[in-house]
């Protein structure tokens, strides 16, 4: 069962939201599906074949005859217990999935706006058994495939619980998101988040998927140079970083090319950024909003790194150990230090998470408000971690590096730009040859969580095993 | 940990310890038998390697490594029976920050550590080596001893605040004493961006985000006596400024007067109602940190069916501090006489008499040698606690005056300086 080098991965098992629909597919929906409680038989048999009838994309799929159209389905502990999985077989389900993502909030800094309290009924209750993404190029494709959707599980024992809408977009050249500076704007053709950075650059890499970009994505040693991850980080049913295989369900048939899916759709306070950075630039002679604004984030908005030597995505932070240059409390540093915690990566590696994000909303422009565009809805980012153990991976990035500076030597400062720091929040930007030493303080919160859960995102046939039912306790073990 | 109670929207148990970065960890486990000489062995040799390494990590403050003789886990009562017991113990505790949990995943895969850890734990029985890991943390927490009182004189500090205030502390004094009186904005600049990574936020946990409460596993084990033996103090002059205590103190087995509950019953209620904001050694200012728990029949060896029982329980007393024991324990004494008795009379042959030297031979009675100590720094409560104002008023001073006019600023830097002489210590 476990994954050696050189043995060809079965791409065609693995759902292709691993894969990532990138800029192409950039029309997006997710359906947020319930099951109806204690369904007898009959009841049971026609919600499975609802599901069975939505065809999924694989991995293979999306790199070879790119399709218009792609269909991803996930679950979440309730929506498997709801389709009658044996107890036996959902014990093996790690205890953090089966809690649920609102039950982790204090931990994960789900707090003060954050808090559950605030989230929709759906996703504070994990109302969310089953979700449905569609990923299309065009409007038109996604329409066609939303109608086929609706067909699917319209059966009166599906509820559609709600949708959201998600769209990425680029920078145009008549698009401006800058606070102060207008030069400091995305290439042409960047695909943005709405604080006008480009986005999702920095991705781990792991064996028997994409290496094309092992340089500043894999693992770094001295020894030997960038290497890809092993397999088992991202994927279930494979050898992990430390050659052990992830706490993961049974039997490995379900298991198997697997990944938990953590969703969180997160806000992003355009107004309260802009205008909380443009105050603190004012006090400081010769620095701009914009400039404070890369130094929160570590990159600048068209993704270089603020050393401008380094390549868009192959550094490691070596010649900057007391973040001169990248403030060590930045973002990107706090999300993957690369080889800030020394030069044995062993708690990086251990740590690193595939992103999925996609933006929903309408980016805002300079000089217009939130509210003027997107109206109450807002904007932000459908956040998506794709890893094979939630706790050890998208928890303890979340708990220990974006919410807590211990690590990195920052004391209690959380991530400036997406940590809780409700109000409270301090980032200290160490000075350098051409700035002198800023600290933020009253950090408000740039982004906040309205909601998510974690979900297993299984293989294409694992999928189909659990939809349609029949595995039964004595499976476990095979 | 213990007085728990519920977040009410999730269900997650919160401590009042939730707020301490340090977190305390005690585990005993029984030696495989005639492999006593070699556990011991294995905390002489090769010890300065491993330390260092310790030392590197950065989450640990202090720890120990002891081994306990089957014949010091015997009950005071003369006329108890003595407890057959098969295993000598062997001890580790530590006081640590953050998530052992989250943290020994990667950890255990270092390999100087994961030698480390065989190294320590390999007489222990039962002892699956530091992987797989799912086995390492179920050996660990299945002989983890609960703890029911925990003090810490610095609650806000991790290791590594504590290492950034010292930094950024000595880096001032330097700074001070090299410009005197005339500091010009350039060179303040400099200082402020050299000790701007140290400038965190140093604070007790809010509300527990962004640190685990480790889940619990309840174990007991069982130990005690012997003075603290000058001898490895002296071995180890590197870190020779702070001394510490282990006790094991015999509880009775029944009350005089007929009630229901057991003695360590009582004593494990008192305890553990001790709010951490009435802790007695908060008036003990030499004390780092410190804890009380009680150890309970020792967990069965894991493949050892027999295993030991023992049918008294012990009161461990563990706790670090700077100087003299008998300074500390009289100071414990004169600040909470009260307390100390109604801790200690729940013990066997505790004096009746009040007095402090009576509770200064008894504690004495009950220490058990320590054969590897370990600590992160060498700095007195007081250093630290005065490192960690500095840096507090360090950090409220530039957010003040950082965007002040320059040579305002100077000024007022050096009003700050001439005052963080005076900060009060406690």
């Amino acid at each position: 069962m476990s994954f050696e080098v050189g043995q060809p991965m079965d791409l065609d098992d693995v759902q292709a939201l691993v894969k990532g629909f990138g800029r192409t597919w950039c029309w997006c929906r997710f359906y947020y599906l319930g099951i109806a409680p204690d369904l007898d038989a009959r009841a049971l048999s026609t919600v499975r074949s609802s599901l069975k009838s939505l065809v999924l994309t694989s991995y293979a799929e999306l790199c070879g005859r790119s399709p218009g159209l792609a269909c991803n389905m996930a679950f979440g502990y309730e929506g498997l217990r709801r389709l009658n999985l044996p107890l036996e077989v959902l014990e093996t389900f790690p205890p953090e999935f089966r809690a649920g993502m609102a039950s982790q909030a204090v931990r994960n800094g789900d707090t003060g706006l954050s808090s559950p309290l605030n989230w929709p009924e759906y996703w504070r209750t994990s109302s969310v058994h089953v979700i449905v993404a569609l990923y299309a190029k065009t409007e038109q494709e996604l329409y066609r495939g939303d109608l086929k959707v609706r067909s699917a599980i319209d059966d009166g024992r599906i509820e559609l619980v709600d949708t959201q809408d998600a769209r990425r977009f680029l920078q145009t050249e008549g698009l401006a998101l800058h606070i102060e500076n207008p030069a400091s704007r995305a290439n042409d053709g960047a695909v943005l988040e709405h604080f006008g950075f480009r986005d999702g650059l920095s991705q781990p890499v792991y064996q028997g998927l994409d290496t094309s970009e092992v340089r500043g994505g894999g693992k770094f040693s001295l020894a030997r140079g960038w290497q890809p991850l092993a397999t088992g980080e991202l994927l279930l049913g494979y050898l992990d970083e430390a050659g052990e295989l992830a706490m993961q369900p049974r039997p490995a048939s379900i298991a198997r090319n697997g990944t938990f899916m953590v969703i969180r759709k997160l806000r992003q306070n355009v107004d309260v950024f802009r205008d909380y950075l443009s105050q603190r630039a004012a006090r400081i002679p010769g620095t701009d909003a914009d400039l404070l604004a890369t130094l929160l984030v570590g990159r600048h908005r068209d993704g270089s790194p603020l050393d401008d030597e380094s390549l868009i995505n192959d550094f490691t932070f070596v010649a900057d150990p007391a973040g001169n240059e990248c403030p060590l409390g930045s973002h990107i540093r706090r999300a993957n230090p690369r080889m800030s915690l020394g030069e044995d990566t062993l708690l990086v590696n251990r740590h690193r998470i595939l992103r999925r994000a996609i933006t929903y909303g309408e980016p805002v422009p300079h000089g217009r408000s939130e509210a003027e565009v997107n109206g109450a809805e807002g904007q932000g980012l459908m956040f998506i971690a794709l890893n094979a153990c939630i706790e050890r991976q998208f928890e303890f990035v979340q708990q220990q590096w974006i919410n807590y500076g211990n690590d990195l030597g920052q004391g209690n400062d959380r991530d400036p730009l997406v940590g809780a720091n409700g109000g409270q929040g301090q980032f200290v930007m160490p000075g350098n040859a051409e700035r002198r030493t800023i600290l933020c303080s009253g950090l408000p919160d740039f982004v906040t969580t309205d909601g998510g859960d974690y979900f297993f995102l299984p293989g294409i046939s694992a999928c189909d095993r659990l939809i349609s039912g029949g595995l039964r306790s004595r499976d476990i073990g095979k | 940990m213990s007085a728990s109670r519920m977040n009410p929207l999730v269900d997650i148990e919160v401590s009042p310890y939730d707020a301490y970065k340090s977190r305390p960890l005690v585990v005993i486990t029984p030696i495989k038998r005639r492999r006593t000489w070699a556990a011991r062995l294995m905390l002489l040799i090769d010890t300065t390697s491993r330390l260092d390494m310790v030392h590197k990590l950065a989450f640990i403050h202090f720890a120990r490594w002891q081994v306990i003789l089957r014949g010091s886990l015997q009950p005071f009562d003369g006329d108890a029976t003595r407890e057959r017991l098969r295993h000598d113990y062997f001890m580790f505790s530590t006081n640590y920050n953050g998530s052992w949990d989250q943290y020994i995943d990667a950890f255990s895969f270092v390999p100087t550590v994961a030698r480390g850890l065989n190294h320590l734990w390999m007489t222990s029985q039962g002892f699956p080596g530091p992987s797989p890991l799912a086995q390492f943390k179920d050996y660990i927490h299945y002989h983890e001893v609960d703890v029911d009182h925990y003090y810490d004189a610095y609650p806000e500090a991790s290791v590594r605040d504590i290492s950034a205030a010292s930094d950024l502390y000595a880096r001032i004094d330097e700074f001070c004493s090299r410009h005197q009186s005339n500091v010009n904005a350039q060179e303040l600049e400099a200082l402020i961006s050299s000790i701007a990574q140290a400038l965190g936020s140093i604070q007790a946990h809010a509300s527990g985000p962004g640190v685990r409460f480790e889940k619990h596993v309840s174990s007991p084990d069982g130990t005690h006596l012997r003075r603290v033996s000058p001898r490895f103090l002296q071995k180890r002059p590197k870190r020779s400024r702070y001394n510490y205590l282990t006790a094991l103190c015999p509880i009775k087995q029944t009350l005089d007067d007929g009630t229901d509950h057991g003695p360590w019953f009582i004593l494990t209620e008192r305890l553990r109602s001790i709010a951490p904001a009435d802790s007695p050694f908060r008036d003990c200012p030499m004390v780092h940190m410190a804890r009380l728990q009680i150890y309970h029949d020792p967990t069965p060896a894991l493949g050892d069916q027999q295993g030991d029982q023992f049918h008294g329980k012990f009161l461990l007393f563990i706790a670090e501090f700077d100087g003299d024991l008998g300074d500390f324990l009289d100071r414990l004494y004169c600040v909470a006489p009260d307390l100390v008795h109604d801790i200690w009379s729940c013990c066997q042959q505790f004096p009746e008499d009040r007095d402090r030297v009576f509770f200064r031979r008894y504690i004495e009675r009950c220490s058990l040698p320590v054969q590897l100590p370990y600590a992160a720094f060498d700095l007195t409560v007081e250093e630290i606690v005065h490192a960690l104002a500095v840096q507090r008023e360090m950090r409220e001073w530039l957010i003040a005056w950082q965007d002040g006019e320059p040579r305002a600023k100077v000024d007022s830097f050096q009003e700050l300086t001439k005052s963080l002489g005076r900060l009060s210590v406690r």
